[in-house]
């Protein structure tokens, strides 16, 4: 027998599939809710309305989409409309991730890239596990950033669901997966330079 | 044939699999002749895993108390509806506010 889907345990009224769902998506909706927001302590206030709002209309949910994106529109929604009123929107990063001195002008590489050999999450680097590392790089990003990576890369999102829930174009999306991205690898570079 | 600038510019792309064909032909076709392109393609990649594994490892919040009391007794009050469309539920419409 097939175990008991997640929406269905809910509605249910089944505590663990509740505890579940809110461990496993609790950080990504504060990520995303900081970058609507600009504001932690605004993200978090927000969150909890989300998930009195999930309880109150789990009824509501026919899996049309996945359980996760339907919480992450209800996020969504609510934290733009707090960020209208209260006046308040981040304005999108200027941070910039190039790639300088690392090319000559004919477009070759003026200096090499290294190999990453036996780079993997449990590898000390700077006397941290690389995941640790990771994670701490993550936390010092804008937090536009850091939403982007919690949905594309850990809610496996498309660039345009990505956008949808954020209330950017799918290009700027990209635009700033791929500076997170960049900045994360030029950090991961270094150390394993060393 | 791109240059490595340009096979670089191009690399997130290239692992998302989020550029066109043809540009993913003509970074394949630099890969095979580039060995600090391909290295530069791997450290993309192993990058994207590494940001995915790290934030599947985010601290887990806890529920607090006072939600889960409103989650068991919403589901209480609201039990598991009849799923056939005449099965209204009686709920409130979703609203933003």
């Amino acid at each position: 027998m097939s175990p008991t889907p997640l929406p269905a345990r809910l509605k249910n009224g089944d505590p663990s599939a509740f505890e579940e769902i809110f461990t496993a998506l609790n950080s990504t909706l504060i990520r995303v809710a900081a970058s609507i927001t600009g504001n932690r302590a605004t993200a978090e206030e927000v969150t909890q309305e989300t998930w009195l709002a999930v309880i109150e209309n789990l009824g509501t949910y026919r899996g049309d989409a996945p359980l996760r994106h339907w919480i992450l529109r209800i996020l969504s929604n609510k934290a733009r409309t707090r960020a209208t009123r209260d006046g308040k929107t981040e304005p999108l990063d200027t941070f910039q991730v190039g790639f300088p001195d690392q090319f000559t002008e004919s477009g070759d590489w003026a200096v090499a890239p290294s190999l990453w050999e036996e780079i993997t999450p449990e590898r000390i680097l700077s006397g941290r596990q690389t995941w640790e590392l990771v994670q701490e790089e993550i936390r010092n990003l804008p937090s536009s950033q850091q939403a982007v990576l919690s949905l594309f890369e850990h809610e496996k999102m498309s660039s345009g669901e990505c956008a949808e829930i954020l209330g950017m174009t799918p290009a700027n999306v990209r635009v700033q997966l791929h500076r997170a991205r960049e900045k994360i690898r030029q950090v991961l570079d270094a150390e394993a330079s060393k | 044939m791109l240059s490595c600038r340009e096979v670089c510019e191009n690399a997130h792309g290239y692992v998302d699999a989020d550029i066109s064909v043809w540009k993913r032909l003509q970074i394949r076709l630099h890969l095979a002749m580039c060995r600090n392109c391909t290295n530069f393609i791997d450290q993309t990649r192993k990058t994207k895993v590494l940001i995915a594994k790290s934030l599947g490892r985010d601290e887990k919040a806890e529920v607090s108390p006072d939600l889960m009391a409103a989650f068991t007794q919403s589901t209480k009050k609201n039990p598991a509806e009849d799923p056939t469309p005449s099965g209204g539920s009686g709920r409130r419409k979703l609203d933003d506010t």
